[in-house]
């Protein structure tokens, strides 16, 4: 008797712990959203997706965010060609070929990596990363706050997240997977990549997308090392303005209520989007690999 | 000698600080039926793993002595070479999670063979050879993993032949399979020591008088005796063995 009145307040509290959260989750998405769209009164959303100039604070102020999103895109594609090579070498290595030493002191590692604050991350970018794209690139740096700088900082960021996403998508292959390719004679690097890998696949996605996920929201590093510049970078070492740096940088002197006020929600909004559907993504993929 | 696949001298196992097999030494007769057998833990799957050297992978794992295959030193040839010729099917079915043909070509796929037309008649021969080319010759294409457990337990045998090799080793190949899938299997065994050196470890006595020519009994990692089954089966030498046989231990 007893334990059926405690079973019922459990649940009733679970019940409305979550019913708690989904209304502040779509509260957020309201208020968001309902902020958001009133920029679409003053500006077309054609202009305002497709068009590259933001200069939301001139006199005949312009509220395109495409040079904004080239910003977002261009750091995280970048950070994604050095992040993910690096990543899977480590989680390869992590997961086949280390000993339990090695294996423990390259975690520790990790976990001191994951550990790293962004903004002191973003200082040391700053300071001595800009410095040395300039002495080291002369001829293509102009500015040491760039593309470059701010993709090698958030690789930092992501790696530690990604590696063991990955490590732990190889780990989960059952082990006479492995045992049966070995005992046919393949070696380990066939066995990785033609049994381990293909098996380990859509857990493999997953890391992608959520390491993605994680590096288009960061905020605090591309504030501090992506240059600021709103410009479609034609190169890795031009200065950019992505899109979190936009509302972080701007968000504290707008004026409540104007254009440009409901221009940064808007870009809220594109933010909140894109990690939408990528989270969606990745919870199909898990989703499938449970069949 | 024609007649001796493996020559073992003075085998000894470890791992770590533990002593599973110890100072094995015989011959195993080539291309007949050896049934490992003995009471659980005593070493059967260790001295299996040691014969195609799966138990390198295992970072404590420690041998001493001598194996030689057909007069070669496999502790210390290319394990890649040595797993060629020594091919293995473990307890649980462990098809690859791809397409039949897929898992009958893995094998010779890695060792270089390009040639789809060799590739088609190296699946079909050892499909047949292990009794399934019947069942699955129209559907070669479907995944390995809507088979049955019996079709999946043949298709890794079919898939360890697809190598060609000298030897086989079973590690209790039939213990998760009904039955009537276990008769088939037993008959293919049977079927096959013609060309092959069959090493099976079970756990079923019946069987391995059912199918044996040769029987190992091992006891806490000493090879107690070795002899024709009908020998140890109507005058066992050891004690232990009469006791096994008995069923006291299982
Ligand atoms: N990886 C390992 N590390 C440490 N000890 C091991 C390992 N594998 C096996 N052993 C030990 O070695 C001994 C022999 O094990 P083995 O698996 O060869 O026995 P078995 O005869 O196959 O037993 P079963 O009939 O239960 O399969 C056992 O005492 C076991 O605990
Ligand atoms: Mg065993």
């Amino acid at each position: 008797m007893r334990r059926k009145r405690v079973e019922l307040s459990a649940k009733v509290l679970v019940t409305f712990a979550a019913l708690l959260t989904s209304i502040i989750v779509f509260g957020i998405f309201y208020f968001l959203i309902s902020d958001g769209v009133r920029v679409f009164g003053r500006v077309s959303p054609k202009d305002f997706l497709f068009s590259a100039r933001w200069y939301p604070t001139y006199e005949d102020a312009e509220f395109g965010i495409l040079a904004l999103l080239a910003g977002t895109l261009s750091v995280t594609g970048l950070t994604l060609v050095i992040a993910i090579p690096l990543g899977f070498v480590c989680a390869i290595f992590l997961a086949e070929f280390s000993g339990r030493k090695s294996h423990d002191a390259i975690k520790y590692i990790f976990e001191l990596m994951a550990g790293i604050p962004s903004v002191v991350l973003g200082s040391f970018g700053l300071k001595y990363v800009s410095r040395w794209l300039m002495e080291h690139f002369p001829l293509h740096v102009w500015t040491g706050l760039n593309v470059m700088n701010a993709s090698l900082m958030l690789s930092i960021l992501a790696m530690p997240y990604f590696v063991t996403l990955v490590e732990d998508a190889l780990r989960a292959v059952p082990r006479d997977q492995k045992e049966a390719s070995l005992a046919l004679g393949a070696n380990m690097t066939g066995t990785i990549f033609r049994i381990l890998l293909p098996q380990a696949r859509s857990g493999i996605l997953n890391a992608i997308i959520l390491g993605t996920n994680r590096v288009i929201g960061e905020t605090m590093v591309v504030l501090m090392v992506a240059g600021g510049a709103t410009m479609v970078p034609s190169t890795i070492f031009d200065p950019v303005r992505p899109l979190t740096s936009a509302i972080a940088g701007e968000m504290g002197e707008v004026e409540l209520g104007s254009t440009h006020y409901f221009a940064l929600f808007m870009i809220g909004v594109v933010l909140l989007a894109i990690s939408t559907v990528f989270t969606l993504i990745a919870m199909k993929l898990k989703r499938s690999k449970g069949k | 000698m024609e007649d001796t696949i493996f020559v073992i001298d003075e085998l000894n196992v470890f791992y770590g600080e533990k002593h599973a097999l110890k100072d094995v030494t015989c011959e195993i007769p080539r291309r007949k039926v050896t049934a490992v057998v003995g009471p659980s833990g005593c070493g059967k799957s260790t001295f299996l793993r040691v014969l195609n050297r799966m138990n390198d992978l295992i970072p404590t794992y420690r041998h001493t002595g001598s194996i030689k295959l057909l007069g070669k030193e496999t502790l210390t040839m290319d394990a890649v070479s040595l797993r060629k010729q020594v091919g293995m099917v473990f307890q649980k079915p462990n098809p690859f999670p791809k397409t039949i043909q897929d898992n009958v070509t893995y094998g010779p796929r890695i060792h270089g063979v390009k040639n789809r037309q060799r590739l088609k008649e190296i699946a079909e021969r050892s499909l047949k050879q292990a009794a399934l080319w019947d069942e699955v010759k129209d559907e070669l294409k479907k995944n390995a993993l809507n088979l049955s457990g019996g079709q999946q337990q043949r298709l890794c045998i079919a898939r360890a032949l697809s190598v060609e090799p000298e030897v086989l080793l079973l590690d209790e190949p039939t213990s998760a399979l009904d039955p009537i899938a276990t008769q088939k299997i037993e008959k293919l065994i049977e079927e096959l020591s013609e060309r092959y050196t069959i090493i099976i470890v079970t756990h079923n006595l019946q069987q391995a008088l059912r199918i044996s020519d040769y029987l190992m009994f091992f006891y806490v990692g000493e090879l107690v005796e070795f002899d024709t089954t009908e020998k140890i089966t109507t005058n066992p030498s050891d004690p232990r063995t009469s006791d096994y046989l008995r069923g006291i231990f299982s």
